[in-house]
């Protein structure tokens, strides 16, 4: 069973109902695959995420976590329980430190996920605006992997990146994919980042279309 | 994370925010204690003085048919009439007031700094002449329960005491007397009232067994008005100079005191249904004495009630205003924390957390800054609030002069002061009024994030 299904969603935005982003849009994801969605700017890529993530809800259809429709338990029990989310901007708590950005998901986090991630014992106690932007993003992917959710949604995860950076990242979010048999998807314009995906969607004209399908390799 | 340790990495963490928030919240608590503890200093005050003026009365010459004896027109207020109303229920004290006119002998009185009247041989005639204001109980009479004078050293006249007298510091350094040294009268030739065989024409030695203080309201004309002139005595010994016993005294006025002000109404009833000859004789309340007193009281009322008000209402405002920028400004962190799943009460809750992180400190000193400033602000609102009683004491007077000896002192009397002071009870309104200020301005500030949906919130982030 699919783990993440869209079925007949439609949306327009707020102020001109008449413009539709997404068309009776219907599609499903899987766990232990990494997907990866293509579309230009104002596509509605981003506003296809937050519908996903439960940020936002709607006009006609359904968002559907393993068959049952995301409202019942609540979006933010969906936020909580059942997706990460990784922003282009990293969007880290910048008050705290590394580590005590992972425990705002997870009491339990250790700091070991960061050093397996690159960061060393001084990274670790700074705040993290003190980071590089390849930094805070490794973060970032922690605080989405430190935490029991199957589901990680990416926003243009290394749009602010260096190749060699978002070459690292891209890594890590096809592992937890294939090695945790997490369910990855990222939106993103980056045909680089498209081709790693196992599978490749693409927003145009109001409908989500697949490119091309390959099993993971495991 | 829980949301408390989340609202303490922020204080310690933002500090220049904190600082900001700290030196706000510690402004509005300053300011607020210290407009509670002058309300209070004001109410306690009020009571004290209701007690004192609003529980008495006196009887007195009705100045329209009965202007008085001899050429002063002292009082002539029968002992008959005294006996009556001192046996009225309710009634717990009783002051008599006697002006006996004496010449002082071998002693100076204090002379006028910057006299309005030339010295002329009719002022050298009563150089020595004074009055001697006999009392049956000193600390009783007006013009010590009004502050116009207060006792510096020894005690009262009490009505056992004879021959006892008290008098003015610098009368005292003057003629360099101290406590239990006598000084001697006679009855003066110079008296205003008729001759009375039974006056007594000996010397009279009188034991000073008390020293006051104070000064005259107004300008003093004559060393006759000056307060540094006055003798009280005691009842007997001012019978014994006027040739009064218990039954023929006339007395210059009666003050009657009773334990509860609202019993006021009721006992004046049956005093003025009692026979007495109420064409030459009236009754009037002693809260009428004091009406200065009075409007300084209700201006001070007005000044503090509109000073609490206004620091409430602009607490509320400029915390409203700074908080709604403090949440603004973290719409980046609300957007982060509700795609974590946070609720929004839990992200709105860590904000007033963090508030009242910085409240602790913040309204904690301000007991100490309060404590510096408040008696100060009271001061000032008690000298404006004085002026203002006064003008309005001034204007009911018409425009009509009042002498400057002690005993007028009282009408143009003012508050001298309120006794202010911090406690945990003030502490306590300020925890209560600043927590409602900040719940209120919290509340108003996060109205848009509690609008918003976190997509929207998060696009605002973008």
């Amino acid at each position: 069973m699919a783990i993440l299904q869209l079925k007949n969603v439609s949306y327009a935005y707020k102020n001109n109902k008449n413009k539709k982003i997404l068309n009776s849009v219907s599609t499903e994801f899987e766990k232990g695959v990494f997907y990866a969605i293509l579309g230009t700017s104002g596509s509605g890529k981003t506003t296809l995420l937050s519908l996903l993530a439960g940020l936002d809800e709607p006009q006609y259809g359904e968002v559907k976590f393993t068959g049952e429709d995301i409202k019942v338990k609540g979006y933010r029990h969906h936020r909580k329980n059942q997706i990460s989310l990784v922003f282009q901007n990293y969007n880290l708590i910048d008050y705290m430190t590394p580590l005590e950005n992972l425990k705002l998901v997870n009491k339990r986090a250790d700091k070991q996920i960061l050093l397996d991630f690159g960061l060393d014992l001084t990274d670790i106690k700074r705040n993290v605006l003190q980071l590089s932007g390849g930094q805070q993003q490794r973060v970032a992917i922690a605080r989405a992997l430190v935490t029991d959710v199957p589901i990680i949604l990416a926003d243009e995860p290394t749009g602010n990146l260096d190749a060699e950076t978002a070459d690292d990242i891209i890594g890590v979010l096809k592992q937890s994919a294939h090695m945790q048999g997490k369910c990855v998807i990222v939106v993103t314009h980056s045909k680089h980042l498209a081709n790693q995906a196992d599978v490749v969607l693409e927003l145009k004209n109001q409908k989500l279309l697949q490119l091309e399908k390959t099993m993971p390799t495991r | 994370m829980s949301m408390i340790k989340r609202a303490w990495y922020y204080v310690t963490r933002k500090k220049s925010k904190s600082l900001l928030m700290f030196l706000i919240l510690f402004g509005i608590a300053t300011a607020t204690i210290s407009g509670i503890a002058i309300k209070k200093a004001t109410v306690d005050t009020r009571s004290k003085l209701n007690q004192s003026i609003n529980a008495s009365f006196t009887l007195e010459n009705n100045l329209q048919n009965n202007m008085g004896v001899g050429s002063r027109g002292l009082g002539n207020v029968p002992a008959s009439a005294v006996e009556q109303i001192k046996s009225i229920d309710g009634i717990t004290e009783v002051n008599a007031r006697m002006i006996g006119e004496v010449d002082l002998i071998d002693l100076q009185k204090v002379k006028l700094t910057n006299p309005r009247v030339q010295y002329n041989e009719s002022l050298e005639a009563y150089k020595n002449f004074s009055d001697l204001e006999g009392m049956t109980d000193s600390s009783l009479d007006n013009k010590f329960i009004s502050g116009v004078l207060s006792l510096s050293k020894g005690r009262h006249i009490t009505k056992e005491d004879t021959q006892k007298v008290l008098v003015h510091e610098e009368f005292a350094e003057l003629n360099d007397l101290k406590l239990h040294d006598k000084i001697y009268v006679q009855a003066s030739v110079l008296s205003s009232v008729p001759p009375n065989e039974a006056v007594t024409k000996e010397k009279m030695a009188l034991e000073i067994i008390g020293m006051f203080s104070g000064s005259n309201m107004d300008r003093a004309t004559t060393e006759h008005e000056l307060v540094e002139n006055a003798i009280i005595s005691d009842m007997q010994t001012v019978k014994l100079l006027r040739g009064y016993n218990d039954t023929s005294a006339i007395y210059q006025n009666v003050n009657f005191y009773l334990n509860d002000p609202k019993e006021l109404p009721t006992i004046l009833d049956k005093v003025g249904k009692l026979p007495i000859d109420w064409s030459n004789y009236q009754i009037t309340k002693s809260s009428n004495d004091y009406p200065a007193l009075t409007a300084s009281l209700d201006s001070m009322d007005e000044l503090i009630n509109k000073m609490l008000i206004g620091i409430i209402v602009i607490s509320a405002i400029i915390l409203s205003l700074v908080l709604a920028f403090w949440v603004n400004g973290r719409i980046h962190e609300t957007g982060v924390l509700l795609s974590l799943g946070v609720s929004k009460i839990n992200i709105i809750t860590q904000y007033v957390v963090e508030i009242v992180i910085i409240a602790v400190v913040s309204f904690g000193l301000s007991y100490f800054s309060g404590q510096a400033i408040a008696q100060k602000i009271g001061d000032s609102i008690v000298q404006q609030a004085s002026e203002v009683g006064a003008m309005s004491a001034q204007q009911d007077l018409g425009g009509m002069q009042l002498g400057a000896d002690p005993n007028s002192g009282t009408f143009t009397k003012t508050l001298d002061g309120i006794d202010v002071s911090i406690t945990l009870a003030e502490m306590g309104y300020v925890w209560f009024i600043g927590g409602l200020i900040i719940l209120l301005s919290v509340s108003i500030s996060s109205i848009f994030i509690i609008r918003l949906k976190p997509k929207e919130i998060l696009s605002k982030m973008s």
